[in-house]
């Protein structure tokens, strides 16, 4: 009954305007799908393959309470709002080192591959176990990857290849090698794909509509990386990695009504180096590394109106991240000490037309206290950061200080479940380009302030094969920076002007079936509510507006089917409700809600001499829905992928 | 098969949304009202006209989509009535919309391409028969009014914008917007012949031009919106050929007469052209105004229409005063207002 409930929850949240009262639920699962352990959200491997997303931003939004901006598909720039709070208060953690990007605040997620994760971990609050580096335990909110060639393994030699072709000219291909010798791990990986890019889309003009190719959407992709650790001995730990990624790829840009033309350009690479040297105790653990982020981005433009044939812009970022993360256990307590110190200095080169050249030191230390009582754990933790901008002759200098409180209970009770809670204060600093871009970027901007509190529970009924999970929460971002016209619709600037609230409820369900020793269904729903309002100014035209492009309702459902652990069929869905596309709530702005169904088949061959091969074909919207995440960023329609993996382990 | 029979049910529910329907228009003749450009935003192609009812109070939000079926297009940029014809720049679609004056229905759309690039127009001028478009790609084109084709490019300066016709001569500002070095010049073209015949060094960015005479220019020179401030330029171009900055805080200027009305965000001041002097610092009270936008003199009426933006992201209002300074009325329209046409 819970799950008929649930859909027509989604019936009736989709494509409405005001929110309707739902029923509060939250979960804890096992880990082969979506997975809530506190507030933590993993999807792992299995899902990943079945999802078939086509990066780790699209992955992204089957988490409850993410708000994914997607600008279209393979190559479409990603990037993610976390109950409200934009991605810019998300750290983004690859084999527990930090990506960073100053340049803008937050990492486009299409450029973040899925083939070699092995998990996605979104850890809302304070990860609980891990020795993440500092600037994460800064953070709101943590999205881990852990890849599959730095999962430590017994056999010597493991060998991944995965092809895959779809629809729009898609063309994938991946490999890796990892090797284990007594002590010591080394792997090395490297992925190419491209993409043409030239779907059909739907686009309506008042009474007419027209069906029409997206132009200049052409993508190609390179990564490469090479991981390599060894246990000197057993207590300490090396472990260093390089990844790399290039690509080139057309902006399509918005669809433009009776102006077809899109000739944008952007070329980028990202290196990350990294080292870290892992000791471990009996009371503790400690972390020393380091890790290296350089990267550039060539934005061209032959299209721009200027004297000399458009805009051809090179931006180059170079982050580097030197830190020492630890944690102790009190001797015979229950108390554990963790935290640290991390310092980052980052610089952008711009070689546009307003050349600048920012740097940035900032220092960032953490202390914190974990208790784990056999009732309960608490968790308390002060963070201060130091930082330093210099543009020319300006120097400015910021400090600001953030808590963490959280409480959970450990052991389930019938009528309680396990209930958990917890409040967290963090601090964004502006991005290069919102202090220093061209003519707008304001050097005076104060950093953005947020508050989040967050209270929920978990319930196992049913013999343990119904999981049930309910957050609520309220957050409050203070000095929202925001970018608006201020001379005119062309002069734009960036200011403190904002003042955002959001209340929320994300709820989880999931249930499965052993329904014989052969067939296995398993389905699971996540709902999330929330209420992102502006509070800036109450004579404001948009005072207490739902913000742009925060859907009210968002639903994600899926179903497998499983038959003799080697046959299934996957469906999925994903249902947004209606958005504005401006703060103001009004009916010219609002931009319709949508739902879309992907339905994966696969079989896996039986093993033969560690040989695996598995064959899967995800039919993507095959209701050929046309839709869009950003205003007349349209998406592709029904669209298929094949993809052929195998694996020697 | 109960979860999957929901599931198809939550397909056909959702998947089958409710069309938008059209209205034919209810706007059926256009008489003692406005019609109002809206400029909308960038890459949104929300870019709308309202029809103002001045006789019911009463604002049609969409009245181009009502008489055409169709969107106006992204970022409407400048709107007025030649003889028979009302044209409409819609800059980023990069389109001439064309409508007849008295039923508001469609004539023709003429698209602004060269070599597959957008020519991007951005403000009107009319002389002799004669259209004149300012075109960001850095040329005017002219356009027959009665065959509605563009019979030439003259190239003038960088992203040229407002233009004034005097003295049979055609002024046009290149603004240099989309240059960090700014133009600074007036491109002059003869409109018999349809030549450049020179370029007048002003200053950096130049904008709005309102003439008091055949010999007397006024320039809004914009800066860079930093360390070059906007000015307001006075040109002479009879034999003496000066120029003069005349010393008044300006973000934008319209003609009333033979005054200037030169507005900040804070004040909206009167300017004597004739005897040069400011005859009042405070003409229009500024209370209720969000974002001041543009200032609009409809001389057959002797009223002002004042433009607020409201913060540029909502939509926005006109407010309407006499020639006085005495406010009248204030009307709600779509999402960035610019400019109108007075209907008797």
């Amino acid at each position: 009954m819970l799950l008929i409930g649930f859909f027509f929850i989604s019936l009736t949240s989709v494509g409405q305007d005001k929110e309707k009262a739902l029923p509060e639920v939250r979960i804890e699962l096992e880990n082969d799908s979506i997975l809530l352990s506190g507030e933590s959200h993993v999807i792992s491997v299995k899902k990943i393959g079945l999802y078939a997303s086509e990066d780790i931003g699209a992955l992204t939004q089957k988490i409850a309470g993410m708000t994914l901006k997607n600008y279209g598909g393979i190559g479409g720039m990603k990037t993610i709002a976390y109950r409200g709070i934009s991605g810019t208060n998300t750290a983004i953690i690859l084999d527990g080192f930090a990506l960073q990007n100053t340049m803008v605040g937050q990492l486009d997620l299409s450029n973040l591959q899925v083939d070699n994760v092995h998990s996605l971990t979104f850890t809302s609050g304070v990860p609980s176990d891990e020795l993440l580096p500092i600037s994460a335990l800064m953070q709101g909110n943590t999205l881990s990857l852990k890849t599959i060639e730095n999962i430590p393994t017994n056999d010597t030699l493991e060998l991944r290849y995965t092809s895959k072709v779809g629809s729009f000219g898609q063309f994938d291909n991946f490999g890796s090698y990892k090797r284990s010798v007594s002590n010591s791990l080394l792997s090395v990986y490297g992925k190419y794909r491209s993409f043409s890019g030239n779907y059909p889309y739907i686009i309506e003009n008042g009474n007419f509509s027209s069906t029409t190719l997206r132009k200049n959407n052409e993508l190609y992709e390179g990564f490469a990386g090479i991981n390599y650790s060894k246990e000197m001995n057993s207590s300490l730990k090396i472990r260093t990695s390089i990844h790399f990624n290039q690509s080139e790829r057309g902006l399509p840009g918005a669809v433009i009504l009776y102006n077809e033309s899109a000739n944008q350009r952007l070329n980028q690479q990202n290196t990350y180096g990294n080292i870290v040297l892992e000791k471990k105790g009996n009371k503790g653990k400690m972390n020393i590394y380091n890790n290296l982020n350089y990267g550039y981005l060539n934005y061209i433009d032959p299209s721009y109106l200027n004297n000399s044939g458009g805009l051809n812009q090179w931006y180059f970022n170079t982050i580097n991240q030197t830190g020492v993360t630890m944690n102790r256990k009190i001797k015979d307590s229950v108390f554990m000490l963790y935290g640290g110190v991390e310092h980052t200095f980052s610089s952008l080169t711009a070689t546009n037309q307003y050349a600048f050249s920012p740097k940035r030191y900032h220092l960032q230390s953490v202390i914190g206290m974990k208790s784990m009582l056999k009732k309960c754990s608490f968790t308390a933790q002060i963070g201060n950061h130091w930082l330093q901008n210099q543009q020319g002759a300006s120097v400015k200098n910021t400090t600001a200080w953030t808590t963490y409180l959280q409480l959970e209970k450990r052991n389930y009770h019938s009528l309680l479940g396990l209930p958990r809670a917890w409040f967290k204060q963090t601090f964004r600093m502006p991005s290069f380009s919102e202090l220093y871009y061209n003519a707008i970027g304001n050097k005076e901007l104060k950093p953005e302030l947020t508050l989040q509190l967050s209270a929920g529970t978990s319930y196992r009924l049913l013999n343990n094969s119904l999981h049930l999970s309910l957050d609520a929460y309220y957050n409050k971002v203070d000095n929202k920076i925001l970018a608006i016209p201020t001379k005119n619709l062309f002069v734009w600037s960036i200011l403190n002007v904002g003042r955002v609230q959001i209340l929320g409820v994300d709820v989880m369900l999931r249930k499965n079936w052993n329904l014989s020793n052969k067939l296995a269904i398993d389905a699971s729903f996540n709902y999330a509510f929330q209420k992102v309002q502006d509070i800036s100014d109450e004579h404001s035209t948009t005072f207490k507006n739902q913000l742009a492009y925060f859907p009210m309702h968002t639903l994600q459902s899926e179903i497998s089917l499983m038959w003799n652990k080697k046959t299934g069929i996957f469906l999925s869905n994903s249902s947004i409700s209606n958005r504005y596309v401006l703060n103001e709530n009004s009916v010219s702005n609002k931009l319709l809600g949508f739902s879309t169904f992907d339905l994966t088949c696969y079989y896996k061959m039986d093993s033969y001499k560690k040989n695996k091969l598995k064959l899967s074909l995800t039919l993507k919207n095959f209701t050929n829905t046309a839709y869009q995440y950003i205003s007349y960023f349209v998406m592709p329609g029904r669209n298929y992928l094949m993809t052929l993996s195998y694996a020697f382990n | 098969m109960r979860l999957i029979s929901l599931w198809i049910l939550l397909f056909f529910v959702v998947g089958c949304k409710k069309k938008t329907t059209m209205i034919n228009s209810d706007v059926s003749e256009l008489k003692h009202g406005l019609l109002v450009l809206n400029e909308g935003l960038f890459n949104l192609n929300n870019a709308s006209l309202s029809w103002v009812d001045l006789n019911t109070n009463t604002v049609s939000e969409d009245f181009f989509l009502q008489k055409t079926g169709r969107k106006l297009g992204d970022t409407g940029n400048d709107l007025q009535r030649y003889g028979g014809k009302i044209y409409v720049l819609v800059n980023v679609s990069s389109t001439i919309e064309v409508l007849d004056a008295l039923s508001g229905r469609s004539i023709k759309q003429i698209l602004m391409q060269e070599n597959g690039k957008a020519k991007q127009p951005r403000n009107l001028a009319f002389y002799g028969g004669k259209v004149f478009v300012s075109c960001f790609d850095g040329y005017v084109d002219v356009l027959d009014s009665t065959t509605l084709s563009i019979e030439k490019r003259i190239k003038v300066g960088s992203n040229p914008e407002n233009m004034l016709v005097a003295n049979q001569r055609l002024y046009v500002s290149n603004s240099g917007g989309l240059i960090p070095s700014l133009d600074s010049t007036l491109s002059v073209i003869d409109c018999q012949s349809l030549v450049e015949l020179e370029k007048i060094v002003v200053g950096k960015n130049p904008g709005k031009i309102v003439a008091l005479n055949d010999s007397i220019l006024y320039v809004h020179v914009r800066g860079n919106y930093s360390s070059i401030p906007s000015e307001l330029k006075k040109l002479n171009l009879g034999i003496s050929k000066t120029q003069e900055t005349i010393p008044i805080k300006i973000s934008g200027m319209e003609k009333m007469e033979n005054q200037l009305l030169i507005y900040t965000s804070e004040t909206v001041l009167l300017y004597d052209m004739q005897k040069n002097v400011v005859t009042n610092v405070s003409f229009i009270s500024l209370k209720d105004i969000i974002t001041l936008y543009r200032i609009q003199y409809v001389e057959s009426i002797k009223q002002l229409f004042v433009f607020d933006a409201n913060t540029y992201t909502n939509s926005g209002y006109i407010h309407r005063f006499s020639n006085s300074g005495t406010f009248l009325q204030k009307i709600h329209v779509g999402l960035n207002p610019n400019s109108l046409i007075y209907y008797e």
